[in-house]
């Protein structure tokens, strides 16, 4: 079989010591980068690109796709931990993993997020393996109307996230959807709503957004109340929290579902660029939530809703290569900074990149289970660690954060603008949360907002402006229908909840009465 | 690491032991800082990296990368413009910042003819039209006619005005045909579309083609610029293809603030000629699909308004979107 031989050639480049050195480096700064809120996983390579020149184009490779996918593992601890999302995908980690923390459970939260993400990444990888130049005629069969389709599926599973009233969560899409107009629109290169300021020409800062409304909002309501502590912070709480660092009974079966659908939609969705990774982990998010007997656990602390949408993101993690490794396209900008660093060793990735350059295609395949290993074998001893870190008062414990957040969100671009954007968004955040809105609806709306509408304009811009191209593209077609028919049951749903909430208070009445 | 430090030492001694007085003596008297107004991993960035260390090699000072991404461009320009006019901050500026930007948008927060000072051109970037090859096309004659026949094509670029942008824009002009731009972000989603057959055609630069040309799934129609490039010499150019006058080229030049003195600009120009010069260096750019295109401040200069007066002339006669 051609992917056993190429594979075992795959390990054999990737065990050679020097890119078994470089890809270990690169899988615990990723790791490391995961964990410190606010420095994203570009700001991190861009730093250590230098470094790869002295590097042979295999080891320089491996490692940084090292720290891109070590920071999907360690983004999910931070996001359970102090409820700052490491990494956008790793938002719907917050809602289930933070409440779950504040019980105590935080060791057992950190254990699953460990493996599921493990599982994920696995999933992804033995499809990317077998499946990859297949998987690249899937992403490139994706066109305007087909991302606009599946945008729009993603929007409205969206709103069903939020454990609140689903009409709050619509709004907050929609309010994600005005913010996402922010910046030089694609198709005529006017600037919207950017006031003059040559930073906000390419929109309002995601990572920004998410540290302010998760991290700051967070602080900004708990500096309310000048006596508490993170729950659990007292000796006997502490005592607590470390035995929990296993799994609770029942967690792993529990989770066995979540996380084999997590990484089915992570593999699927992944390998799209752009969009894939992140909607793959708010649909697995919203999947289990839907199909769960019992969905009013979600955001309280269900250990399914830290399981899927961590399988789903590392899962997507792994099958995000396949349009950059098979094409030469790069998914996302850390992608176009791997690809950057192989032209500068003199390598054109592109078509042939699999059979040309055929160490760097297997090698890294290989160094992605290897890496995955060591992230295992890394964060399991850690988790206690980490737990540990609760116990640091939490006066202490929040502004560090916080420092740690301005500077890593200042390092993006080396600007006080996105600085601003964290304390604008940390004010905004809390005012929402006051108000019982939710935060992850509206940042879905935001990162889908500008490419709903890119791809909307530009289908009608191919189509001639003839709306039926939605509906004759299959995939498309596809994507509409079961939009439709999710509307349609969160209507009918939505009636039989309000009809039971209305009976049954008027039930109560005449019981008072 | 040692190396580089005693390469310094011994600079820093020879310097020393130069007469003081004018400023150029002294020049460059501490580390450089080399603004890329786009992220790291794309075109612009690779030419600096490329030729950043070569430069540090030959001026004796450390020269620090900044990569400040965002405005197209126009917030590395603007650090490069309120830096002290001493020589000592640069930056790169692509064709479309320069020449097309100032006319298409009213947002820009310097003037980059007056706040900047031309040093050298540095590459050229070579743009071509292609088409998936299932289309049937094989020249750019079949689609223009194609475009006739079935009214009118699309055409994928980076964004909007971009040169890409502006390529397409002329080439429907000059051959009256009715071509649609489709703005993406970036060289990716447009390649991804084209591979994929949504867009008719996409006009990128060659370096982001020549692969799939290679391979067989998409057809290079023709090279806007007005020479074959070494890049790929058997594209044939659009002039040649019976559009004559036809030229749109694609290119990064460095910049340095206005009012550096002139003999600063000299000497900038003249370390940045001999990199771009040196064999190692320009086969490394050639490798990165980079033509090194050295040249005077004058030359460079003149580029830049020339270009800048056509596509104003262009952009108001075919009411090109923007503000």
């Amino acid at each position: 079989m051609d992917t056993i031989t190429n594979m075992s050639y795959g390990l054999s480049v990737a065990l050679q010591p020097d890119n078994l050195v470089w890809s270990i480096f690169g899988v615990l700064v990723g790791n490391l980068i995961g964990v410190l809120p606010g420095i994203g996983v570009l700001t991190a390579i861009s730093i250590l690109l230098p470094l790869t020149y002295a590097m042979s184009p295999v080891a320089a490779m491996m490692m940084l796709a090292g720290i891109y996918y070590g920071a999907q593992y360690g983004g999910g601890i931070t996001s359970i931990l102090l409820n700052l999302p490491g990494t956008p995908t790793n938002v719907p980690t917050c809602l289930d993993g933070n409440p779950l923390a504040r019980q105590g459970k935080a060791g057992s939260a950190l254990f699953m997020l460990i493996l599921s993400s493990f599982s994920g990444a696995i999933v992804g990888i033995t499809i990317l393996m077998l499946f990859a130049p297949l998987l690249a005629k899937v992403a490139y069969s994706f066109g305007p109307a087909e991302y606009f389709a599946m945008i729009t599926l993603g929007l409205v599973a969206g709103s069903t996230l939020a454990k609140g009233s689903p009409v709050k969560s619509l709004a907050m899409v929609v309010l994600g959807l005005i913010l996402g107009v922010v910046g030089v629109d694609v198709n005529t290169g006017v600037n919207r709503f950017t006031f003059g300021v040559t930073e906000l020409g390419d929109g309002l800062s995601l990572i920004a957004m998410a540290m302010g409304l998760f991290g700051v909002a967070d602080f900004l309501s708990n500096i309310n109340l000048p006596q508490r502590r993170l729950p659990n912070t007292d000796r006997k709480g502490l005592w607590a929290m470390m035995r929990s660092t296993r799994p609770e009974p029942g967690d792993v079966r529990k989770a066995i579902g979540p996380i084999s659908r997590g990484s089915m939609v992570g593999s699927a969705l992944g390998v799209l660029p752009g969009t894939g990774s992140l909607i793959a982990t708010f649909m697995a998010y919203a999947i289990e939530k839907k199909i769960s007997r019992t969905p009013e656990r979600f955001g309280r602390g269900a250990i399914e809703g830290v399981a899927a949408p961590e399988a789903a993101n590392n899962s997507a993690a792994q099958t995000g290569f396949v349009p950059t490794l098979v094409l030469g396209i790069p998914g996302d900008p850390v992608m176009a900074l791997m690809l950057g660093a192989l032209i500068l060793h003199g390598i054109q990735p592109g078509p042939a990149l699999m059979v040309d350059n055929a160490d760097i295609f297997w090698g890294l395949i290989a160094s992605f289970f290897i890496g995955n290993v060591i992230l295992v074998l890394v964060n399991l001893p850690l988790v206690g660690m980490w737990v540990k870190l609760l116990s640091i008062p939490y006066k202490y414990l929040f502004p560090f954060a916080l420092l740690c957040v301005a500077i890593g969100v200042y390092s993006v671009n080396y600007s006080l603008v996105a600085v601003t954007m964290v304390i604008a968004f940390g004010v905004m955040g809390f005012v929402l949360r006051k108000m019982k809105f939710e935060a992850a609806p509206l940042l879905l709306g935001f990162v889908l907002g500008p490419m709903f509408e890119e791809n909307f304009r530009r289908a009608l811009l191919m189509s001639r402006g003839d709306l039926g191209v939605f509906f004759v593209k299959p995939i498309s077609a596809g994507f509409l229908t079961v939009t439709i028919l999710l509307l349609i049951w969160l209507i009918v749903s939505g009636m039989r909840y309000r009809k039971a909430r209305f009976s049954s208070a008027a039930h109560r009445k005449t019981e008072v009465q | 690491m040692f190396r580089k430090a005693l390469l310094s030492t011994v600079v820093g001694v020879l310097t020393a032991a130069m007469p003081l007085g004018n400023v150029m003596a002294d020049y460059p008297d501490k580390p450089l800082r080399f603004y890329v107004g786009f992220p790291p991993g794309g075109s612009t960035d690779t030419v600096a990296r490329i030729i950043g260390p070569a430069l540090e090699k030959r001026m004796g000072q450390t020269v620090v990368l900044d990569n400040r991404a965002g405005g197209g461009g126009y917030v590395g320009l603007e650090a490069v413009s309120r830096a002290d006019p001493d020589g000592h901050t640069f930056g790169f500026g692509v064709s479309g910042a320069l020449t097309v930007a100032p006319t298409l948008r009213d947002d820009l927060s310097i003037d980059p003819h007056t706040d900047l000072v031309p040093v050298s051109g540095a590459v050229i970037n070579p743009l071509v039209l292609a088409v998936h090859k299932d289309k049937g096309i094989n020249t750019l004659q079949e689609y223009i006619d194609a475009a006739r026949e079935q009214g009118g094509m699309t055409y994928g670029t980076a964004g909007p005005g971009t040169a890409m942008h502006l390529a397409g824009e002329l080439l429907a002009k000059m051959t009256e045909t009715d071509l649609t731009h489709i703005g993406y972000r970036g060289n990716g989603p447009a390649m991804s579309d084209v591979l994929g057959g949504h867009v008719d055609s996409v006009i990128l630069d060659v370096t982001t083609l020549k692969p799939h040309v290679e391979e067989g799934t998409l057809v290079a129609l023709g090279v806007t610029s007005p020479q074959r490039t070494e890049l790929a010499p058997d594209y044939p150019t659009f002039q040649e293809s019976g559009v004559d006058g036809y030229d749109v080229s694609s290119w990064f030049g460095v910049l340095t603030t206005a009012g550096t003195p002139p003999d600063v600009v000299a000497k900038l120009n003249e370390h940045i000629v001999a990199v771009l010069k040196d064999p190692e260096v320009s086969r490394r750019l050639l490798e990165a699909g980079l033509e090194p295109a050295p040249s005077t401040p004058e030359e460079f200069k003149t580029m830049i308004m020339s270009q800048f007066t056509t596509y104003a002339e262009l952009i108001k006669s075919a009411d090109l979107g923007g503000n």
